[in-house]
């Protein structure tokens, strides 16, 4: 009893040690240094879906940055934090998704279609251009008003 | 409140409700009977179809006016009101607290996208009488879909057993002026592919090969286009301003799926040029037309449904699924009606080269779709990852700007190339003596940016190709000015509005082209040359970041713009590092205790080229010490400019200068609709 007592105790310090006390009453946080942010930016932050860590301003963040400066201060480089930081959460806290494993494909599929795009594009080119001589239609000249006639005209003239 | 007083509120407000059910009952009726009237070829059927289409509009709008009438009037007993007001919410804000939460969006959405229909069906149905039916029919489906959405899922017409004795008042983030217009201007670029698409849809019904569709909706996608366009440039202004991140656009999938359309019809709108031009391209530009609205349906859902944070919050959303049914549904619809019209749509024109104006049109459209398909995969990879391999990867920025940013930039490129092209088949020989001028232009560009200390070759590269499709656009115009001052005599003010006047197609939307050019100088400057720093500082001390020094001289309380929020100031005076005084920045932070909330508020300095933008990180013992955020942004304004000019240039595009009428027949438009 005097155990679960004493765990009820430490749950109800631990909620409201984590209750947001208001930012504006905070001070600043003269942890949060260009150092922090240069890792904090490779990161993304548990709260703040989508933004990187640098860039929000929660409370968690905040215990994340701290965490960052203790790490540096401990003598690690930005790469190894980062590092550090990756071995524990996983790839997904990486804004950059690593270009191997199971990221890979994000990687590749956009390019690979970029690139089939570009090349059936390119077949349909030559394939459009090929059934020409089959055609029964005959290409029109392409139509333009006399006015850009005229301005081709005076280009053509001016060079 | 006396008894009267709420008896009164709460019919009005009710009265509205009712008036949204009608205008469901309305769509209903429209759909069949206008498929009915198709059937039977009764016109009277049709145009009564078409009267119930319009008055869907007048039945939205008393909706929406109800619940205006709840939120001005503070009538808490709808839990929407309870949700989005409080009774510090001021005027302004209790009428943008329509959009200001889901039940509400979709309801304003739903007034928006019926006063597309009811303008589509006002409009004057000599020439496309046999498509109406069909247009209808499309139109109300739709909108049918959204209204009965809003009734049966989201209804922000909900009463409470209790009503509380204030609200919760409107999100701190969404009270910016970039937030009163920037929804409503995204909701209506979405809708505003409404029309489009069901045009599209009448023409494939009705087996028409010609251009019916494309010249019949024309100025609706522009005019969806341009809204889009604002609506992005407008949300980018807003983050900028509000999230104190001294950034405008975070690839968050809240930007990217409207980004995912702005592309797609981007690309239609290009490609169009090229079936009234030469006949070709027809079933891509259906395809085209399909995607794009089908990615406004999806990106919609996306948003609204809670896939954004998981496939959790997915399933457990109740619109979710609906939105996903009801796109699948469309999709399967719309692409069965296409596969069994393809006969119908063949070429009447063949590829005379690829160096040609259609070669250079069919990259670029390729181009336009690869990037959007970029987006939407980085968009959606966090949802896969998790759905698949139980892990949520996010996907941030970095990959966004090395895949999708250098498709970008060739599209930038082709800007500059294209208008050189002739249709058909172009020479090598006269595009490169045009192409001299700009290429020296951008050389030198480069060379001042070299001088400046700016020598990184990836950025410089683009702005290379920034400045030679700059230079050939701006060349265009001259030389269409010197070949009418040459040919008509006229002088340079009359040429060039007559230029402008007799093709206005073509130069409005290089016009375009130009914003699009400043735009991505902007995002490159921002991209890669921008730099923020952070210092704690001591009061009345000075610190330097790049060319700039800040001198802190404290810090106080200071009057908030709303009545629910504490604001704290700081004052710092803005030096050039060569002691020129360029003024005071005030950033500050407001607290709103009701929402728990702290918004960061930037202040700004510097010049149009470079932007110096301050945010007060925190501060200590009543204000000694204080800390900094500080952002140089260079370039940044240049993409307000660039959106700037976009409007404008869709303005010389879509009004109507000429005085000849715009024929809707194939030939004719051949001729008349001169564009580039």
């Amino acid at each position: 009893m005097k155990k679960l007592m004493l765990a009820a105790l430490l749950t109800l310090i631990a909620i409201l040690a984590l209750q947001s006390t208001p930012l504006h009453a905070q001070g600043t946080s003269p942890e949060i240094d260009d150092d922090v942010r240069t890792v904090a930016k490779k990161l993304n932050c548990p709260t703040c879906s989508g933004r990187n860590l640098a860039d929000c301003p929660t409370e968690t963040c905040l215990q994340w940055k701290g965490e960052i400066r203790a790490q540096l201060d401990s003598g690690k480089s930005t790469n190894e934090v980062v590092t550090y930081f990756q071995d524990r959460f996983g790839a997904g806290v990486l804004q950059e998704p690593p270009k191997a494993g199971s990221t890979l494909l994000l990687w590749l599929v956009p390019i690979g279609a970029a690139f089939i795009l570009i090349s059936s594009g390119m077949l349909v080119a030559q394939r459009l251009s090929k059934n020409k001589a089959a055609t029964v239609t005959q290409p029109t000249a392409p139509a333009a008003d006399d006015f850009t006639a005229q301005i081709e005209a005076q280009i053509k003239d001016a060079l | 409140m006396t008894p009267c007083y709420i008896a009164r509120v709460t019919m009005l407000t009710d009265l509205g409700h009712l008036s949204v059910w009608l205008a469901l009952v309305f769509c209903a009726y429209a759909a069949i009977v206008s498929i009915i009237g198709a059937s039977r070829n009764d016109d009277r059927l049709v145009q009564s179809a078409r009267y119930a289409a319009l008055l869907t509009l007048p039945l939205v709008l008393i909706g929406c006016l109800g619940l205006w009438y709840a939120l001005f009037t503070h009538d808490f007993g709808v839990k929407y009101v309870t949700e989005v007001s409080s009774l510090a919410t001021p005027m302004i804000f209790r009428f943008t607290a329509l959009w200001g939460a889901q039940a509400g969006s979709i309801l304003f959405w739903c007034l928006i996208m019926s006063l597309f229909v009811a303008t589509v069906m006002l409009r004057n149905w000599k020439n496309e009488k046999a498509l109406l039916p069909y247009v209808t029919l499309a139109s109300v489906l739709v909108l049918g879909f959204f209204i009965g959405l809003e009734l049966l899922l989201a209804n922000a017409f909900i009463r409470l057993d209790f009503p509380p004795a204030d609200g919760r008042g409107l999100n701190p983030l969404l009270r910016h002026p970039g937030m009163i217009i920037h929804p409503p201007m995204l909701y209506a670029g979405y809708t505003g592919m409404l029309p489009s698409f069901a045009f599209c849809i009448a023409s494939l019904a009705t087996r028409r090969t010609d251009n019916l569709w494309l010249t019949a909706s024309r100025r609706w996608t522009l005019f969806g286009w341009v809204l889009l366009t604002a609506g992005l440039i407008l949300g980018g202004r807003w983050a900028h301003d509000v999230l104190g991140w001294g950034g405008y656009w975070g690839w968050d999938p809240s930007e990217n799926m409207p980004f995912i359309t702005w592309l797609l019809c981007t690309a239609f709108l290009h490609s169009q040029m090229i079936q009234e031009k030469r006949g070709m391209f027809k079933n891509w530009n259906v395809f085209l037309m399909l995607v794009t609205f089908a990615s406004m349906f999806f990106g919609t859902a996306f948003i609204r449904s809670g896939l954004l944070t998981s496939v959790h919050a997915f399933a457990a959303s109740n619109i979710g699924p609906w939105f996903m049914g009801a796109m699948a549904l469309m999709l399967i619809g719309s692409t069965a009606l296409w596969l069994t019209r393809l006969d119908t749509l063949k070429s009447e024109n063949n590829l005379d080269a690829a160096f040609s104006r259609e070669g250079i049109f069919l990259l670029q459209n390729v181009l336009f779709v690869s990037t959007a398909f970029t987006v939407f995969i980085g968009t959606i990879f966090p949802i896969l990852s998790e759905g698949i391999g139980g892990k949520k990867i996010t996907v941030g920025p970095p990959f966004f700007d090395q895949v999708a940013g250098p498709q970008m930039m060739i599209l930038v490129f082709l800007m500059g190339v294209a208008p050189l092209l002739a249709w058909a088949r172009a020479s090598a020989r006269a595009v490169g003596r045009m192409v001299i001028v700009p290429l020296l232009v951008a050389v030198a560009v480069v060379g001042l940016f070299l001088v400046s200390g700016r020598t990184q070759p990836l950025p410089l590269f683009g702005i290379f190709l920034c400045a030679y499709t700059l230079a050939q656009t701006l060349l265009e115009y001259v030389r269409g000015v010197q070949a009418r001052m040459n040919s008509m005599n006229e002088n340079i003010g009359v040429a060039l509005w007559r230029l402008l006047q007799r093709n206005q197609r073509r130069y409005g939307g290089y016009f375009v082209h130009i914003g699009v050019v400043l735009i991505a100088v902007g995002a490159l400057g921002k991209g890669f040359y921008g730099f923020d720093h952070i210092r704690n500082v001591q009061l009345n001390e000075t610190f330097t970041v790049g060319d700039y020094t800040f001198t802190y001289r404290g810090i106080a309380p200071a009057t908030c713009e709303f009545e629910d929020c504490q604001t704290t100031q700081a004052a710092l005076l803005v030096q050039t590092t060569d002691g020129r005084t360029l003024g005071g920045v005030y950033p500050h932070r407001d607290y709103y205790p009701i929402q728990q909330h702290t918004a960061t508020i930037a202040d700004i300095s510097g010049s149009f080229n470079e932007e110096v933008y301050v945010l007060l990180g925190g501060w200590d013992k009543g204000g000694a010490t204080a800390s900094f955020h500080v952002y140089i942004n260079p370039f940044i304004n240049w993409i307000w400019a660039g959106g700037i000019i976009m409007v404008l240039g869709f303005m010389l595009t879509f009004w109507r200068f000429e005085t000849t009428p715009v024929t809707s027949t194939v030939h004719k438009s051949d001729v008349v609709g001169a564009a580039a």
